[in-house]
C-alpha cells in the first residue's frame, strides 16, 4: 500500500519511483504482490474523494489534500484526526486484505500509515526519499548552515534541538533510505538502530543506449528544477568562468525554470550560449543524454538522483558535486569527476570553483576521458541501479516484515 | 431533497475530510459552523449519517477547549457563542451553555457595550445586532436594553453616512452590502413586530427609491430579494409596489452561469422563501427561478458536479466550506429543502443562515 502525495504542478523524484515501481513489479515473479494506492492530491481542482478498485483487484484511493494545511502540517493532534477520516474512507475497501504493507514516501504521511496500522494491523516501511533537514537550504540558509555546522561537528543533540523534526521514526518497523549518509543521518541523530534501516537505491529500467553520438560541438548538459539547491545557479557562474578563459560550448538547460527567472538568467550570462527547454518528454531528454558531451549534477544535497542513474544509464561522462548520496553513486575519476563542497560558517556551502571549472575543462578536452568515464558508468548502473535490482531488495525486505 | 444521496455523500466526506485542518474556529467560516451543519445533517437525513454527530461534538468540545480572544460573529466568541446556543436550544446537543460559555458570552457582551463608531467598518454592529437578539435569553433585561441602545445608534450612524454620501460610488456599493446584511438580520430573526427593525424597513425602501430616481442599480442580486422579502414581512408601505417591481426585474436578469456559490445558495434560498409569503400571481416565475437555478445542484455525476463548485465556491482564492457562503450552507439548504420547498421556514432554519 504506497502512500504518498502527488503535486498537480510539479513531478518530483518519489512520482518517478512509484512509476519505475509500478512497471517493475508487473514481472510474473511477484504475482503475489498486489499494489495498492492512497495517494493525496495536491489540486485544487480536485475536490472529492475518489476510491475505487482496478480490474486487477487494487485499490486506487485519490484524497484532495486538505484545503488549509497549516494547522496540520504544525500540529500532529489535527494532522492525527484529519488522517483519521481518510483511514474511515479507506476502511471499508481493505478490511479483507491481509499481510499489508504501508510504505509511506512522504513524511507528511507518516501519521496516516500509523493510523491505518492501528486500524487494520499490518507494517509500515518509512521509505526516506530525503533528508527533511536539507530542504531549509532553499528556504532559511541561515537555519541550513547552523544544522550543517552542528551535524559535521558531531553535536547531533543540539541539531536535533535546533531541527525540531515532528517526525516520530519509532513508528515505522522497517526504514528505507536511499544512501549510507541517509542512515548515518538515521543513526547518529534518532537513534534509529542499525537493524531497522535498509538501503535500498532507486533503480531504472534499461533504456535503448546504444550509440551514443558525442561528437561535434560541446554541449553542456543539465538536467532538474532550476533552483538553488540544486547548484544551477552556482553551476552557471562557474560555466560562466570557463567560457571567460576562452572554451566555446553550448549550456543545455531541461528543466523547470520560471519566464522571470530564465529572463536574468539569459541577461546575466550573456556570454553563455543557453538553451533553456522546461521539462521536455523523455523521448527529447533521450536524445540529449545520447547526443551531449558531458553532463554536470550540481546538487548541493542529494539522494539517489534519477538523473545521474539516467545520465550513467546513457554513458554520459559526468562532473558532479561531492555530496550525500551522490558521492557515494559515483566514484572520483572513474565513474565522473566529483567536485567537493567546502563551507564557511559565514557564508555556507560553496563548490570549490577553481575546482569545478578545472573538471569541467578536463572533460571539454579530453574525449578519451569522456569514455572512460562513460563507460564505466554505464557499467556501474547495470551492477547497482536497474530496476530489477531495486524492485527484488525491496519484496526482500516486505517478506522480511510480514 | 437538493441533492442526490450521491453527491451529498460526497460533500459531507469533502467536509469531514477538511474539518479538522480547518485553523478557524468561528461560526460563519470555521469549525463552529461545520460542527453546526455536521449535526443538522446527522438530525436531519437519517441513522446512516449519525456517526457524524460525534465528529461535530469531538470539534465543538476542542473548540472550546482553544483560547479565543476575538469576540467578533465571523470569526470570534459572538459566532461560536451563537451557535453553542442554536445547537443546544435545539436539542441538538445535552449541554449548559452558561456552564459551557459564560465567561466568553459576558465578555462578548461587554464588548458589544464599549463598541464605538468606526466608519471603516459598518458589518460588525449589525452581527452584533444579529446575536444578541439571537441569544437574547441568555441576557439580562438591563444589558439586553444597554446593547440595543448601543447597536441601533451606530447602525443609525453608519446609515446616515451613507445616506449623505449616495452619490460616491464606493460609498454606494458598501451601502449595497450594509443593506443586504441589516436585511438578513431582520429575515434571519424574523422579528417583524420589532419597532426599530420596522423602522429600518422603512429607511431601506425610501434609501431604494431614491437611489432608483437617480439611476442607480446595485450589483448584488439578492439585494432586491432581500428587499422585497422584508417589505413583505411587515405590513405593506408606500414603495410596497416598487420593490414587487424591482425584485421582479432581478429574477429575470439572472444568468445562472455568472453567480457566484453564495448567490446561488442565497436566491434559492430567499425565492423559497419569498414564495412562502407572496401572492399567487409571483409564485410561477418564482418557481420558474427556483427550477432553473437548483438544475445546477440536481446533477448526480461527480465530474460536472466538481467543474461547476471549481467555477463558483472555489473559484476564488480564498476557499469558503463554511456556513457564510460556502459548501455548508449547500448542506444546510439539502437538509431542510423539503420544509422549505412546503413554505416552512422555523427559526431554527433563518438564523442558521444569517
Amino acid at each position: 500500500m504506497h502512500l504518498h502525495v502527488r503535486h498537480k504542478r510539479y513531478h518530483t523524484g518519489i512520482d518517478r519511483y512509484l512509476e519505475m515501481y509500478s512497471n517493475g513489479i508487473k514481472s510474473e515473479a511477484y504475482s503475489d504482490i498486489r499494489v495498492h494506492r492512497i495517494y493525496i492530491i495536491d489540486d485544487r481542482d480536485i475536490i472529492f474523494p475518489r476510491i475505487r478498485f482496478t480490474e486487477e483487484g487494487t485499490l486506487h484511493a485519490l484524497i484532495p489534500m486538505v484545503y488549509d494545511n497549516l494547522l496540520v502540517s504544525l500540529d500532529v493532534f489535527w494532522k492525527r484526526r484529519s488522517m483519521k477520516i481518510v483511514v474511515d474512507m479507506v476502511k471499508p475497501y481493505l478490511q479483507r486484505l491481509s499481510n499489508l504493507v504501508f510504505q509511506s514516501h512522504n513524511l507528511y504521511l507518516s501519521v496516516l500509515a500509523e493510523e491505518l496500522k492501528n486500524k487494520l494491523g499490518g507494517k509500515i516501511i518509512m521509505h526516506l526519499h530525503c533528508l527533511p533537514w536539507k530542504f531549509t537550504y532553499n528556504e532559511n540558509e541561515e537555519l541550513y548552515n547552523k544544522l550543517h555546522r552542528l551535524y559535521e561537528a558531531g553535536n547531533f543533540k543540539e541539531f536535533n534541538e535546533l531541527e525540531d523534526s515532528k517526525i516520530d521514526y519509532g513508528v515505522p518497523d522497517k526504514i528505507i533510505c536511499l544512501s549510507d549518509a541517509a542512515k548515518r543521518y538515521l543513526m547518529n541523530t534518532k537513534g534509529v538502530p542499525e537493524d531497522k534501516i535498509d538501503i535500498i537505491m532507486n533503480g531504472l529500467a534499461p533504456a535503448d543506449n546504444d550509440n551514443p553520438l558525442r561528437k561535434g560541438d560541446v554541449k553542456i548538459l543539465y538536467v532538474g528544477k532550476i533552483s538553488k539547491d540544486k547548484g544551477s545557479y552556482k553551476m552557471l557562474d562557474i560555466l560562466d568562468s570557463v567560457c571567460r578563459r576562452g572554451y566555446d560550448f553550448e549550456v543545455v538547460m531541461a528543466g523547470a525554470v520560471g519566464a522571470v527567472d530564465k529572463t536574468r538568467l539569459c541577461s546575466m550570462y550573456g556570454r553563455l550560449k543557453l538553451t533553456f527547454l522546461n521539462q521536455i518528454p523523455y523521448s527529447e531528454l533521450a536524445e540529449l543524454y545520447r547526443t551531449c558531451t558531458l553532463g554536470i549534477l550540481p546538487s548541493i544535497h542529494e539522494q539517489c538522483s534519477y538523473v545521474g542513474i539516467e545520465m550513467s544509464m546513457f554513458g554520459v561522462p559526468l562532473v558532479v558535486s561531492e555530496v550525500d548520496a551522490l558521492k557515494e553513486m559515483f566514484k572520483d575519476n572513474e565513474t565522473a569527476l566529483l567536485v567537493p563542497l567546502l563551507f564557511d560558517p559565514d557564508l555556507g556551502l560553496d563548490f570549490d570553483r577553481e575546482i569545478f571549472a578545472d573538471r569541467v575543462i578536463r572533460l571539454i578536452e579530453n574525449d578519451k576521458l569522456r569514455r572512460y568515464l562513460g563507460e564505466n558508468a554505464q557499467k556501474a548502473y547495470r551492477e547497482s541501479f536497474t530496476l530489477n535490482g531495486m524492485i527484488k531488495r525491496t519484496v526482500d525486505l516486505y517478506k522480511q516484515i510480514v | 431533497m437538493l441533492l442526490t444521496s450521491n453527491i451529498r455523500a460526497q460533500l459531507i466526506d469533502v467536509l469531514l475530510l477538511n474539518i479538522y485542518a480547518e485553523k478557524r474556529v468561528g461560526y460563519a467560516v470555521g469549525k463552529t459552523g461545520m460542527a453546526v451543519t455536521l449535526l443538522n445533517v446527522s438530525r436531519k437525513l437519517g441513522q446512516q449519517y449519525e456517526y457524524l454527530e460525534d465528529h461535530a461534538i469531538s470539534v465543538l468540545e476542542e473548540t472550546l477547549a482553544m483560547e479565543m480572544e476575538e469576540p467578533t460573529f465571523m470569526n470570534g466568541n459572538a459566532g461560536i457563542g451563537f451557535g453553542l446556543h442554536e445547537i443546544i436550544t435545539d436539542k441538538l446537543i445535552d449541554g449548559d451553555y452558561d456552564e459551557l460559555f459564560a465567561s466568553r458570552h459576558d465578555k462578548v457582551i461587554a464588548q458589544i457595550k464599549a463598541l464605538e463608531y468606526d466608519e471603516k467598518n459598518p458589518f460588525d454592529c449589525l452581527d452584533y445586532l444579529f446575536f444578541v437578539n439571537a441569544v437574547e435569553d441568555r441576557i439580562s433585561c438591563e444589558d439586553k436594553a444597554l446593547c440595543d441602545s448601543v447597536l441601533e445608534r451606530l447602525v443609525d450612524s453608519h446609515m446616515s453616512r451613507f445616506q449623505s454620501e449616495f452619490v460616491r460610488w464606493n460609498v454606494r456599493n458598501m451601502y449595497y452590502v450594509f443593506a443586504i446584511r441589516l436585511m438578513a438580520v431582520i429575515n434571519s430573526l424574523q422579528s417583524y413586530s420589532n419597532d426599530y427593525f420596522r423602522r429600518c424597513r422603512d429607511l431601506l425602501l425610501n434609501n431604494e427609491m431614491r437611489l432608483h430616481t437617480d439611476d442607480y442599480i446595485s450589483q448584488y442580486l439578492i439585494y432586491y430579494s432581500y428587499l422585497y422579502l422584508t417589505d413583505l414581512s411587515f405590513s405593506r408601505n408606500e414603495h410596497s409596489d416598487e420593490s414587487a417591481r424591482l425584485f421582479d426585474e432581478s429574477l429575470k436578469n439572472i444568468i445562472t452561469e455568472t453567480l457566484s456559490f453564495k448567490e446561488f445558495a442565497d436566491v434559492v434560498y430567499l425565492s423559497l422563501r419569498i414564495k412562502s409569503v407572496t401572492d399567487n400571481g409571483r409564485k410561477d416565475l418564482l418557481s420558474e427561478t427556483i427550477d432553473r437555478v437548483t438544475f445546477e445542484f440536481t446533477d448526480d455525476d461527480i465530474d460536472r458536479f466538481e467543474c461547476k463548485l471549481n467555477k463558483t465556491m472555489f473559484a476564488s482564492s480564498d476557499y469558503n466550506l463554511g456556513i457564510y457562503g460556502g459548501l455548508c450552507r449547500l448542506l444546510i439548504l439539502d437538509c431542510f429543502w423539503d420544509d422549505m420547498v412546503d413554505g416552512v421556514f422555523p427559526k431554527s432554519l433563518t438564523r442558521l443562515l444569517f
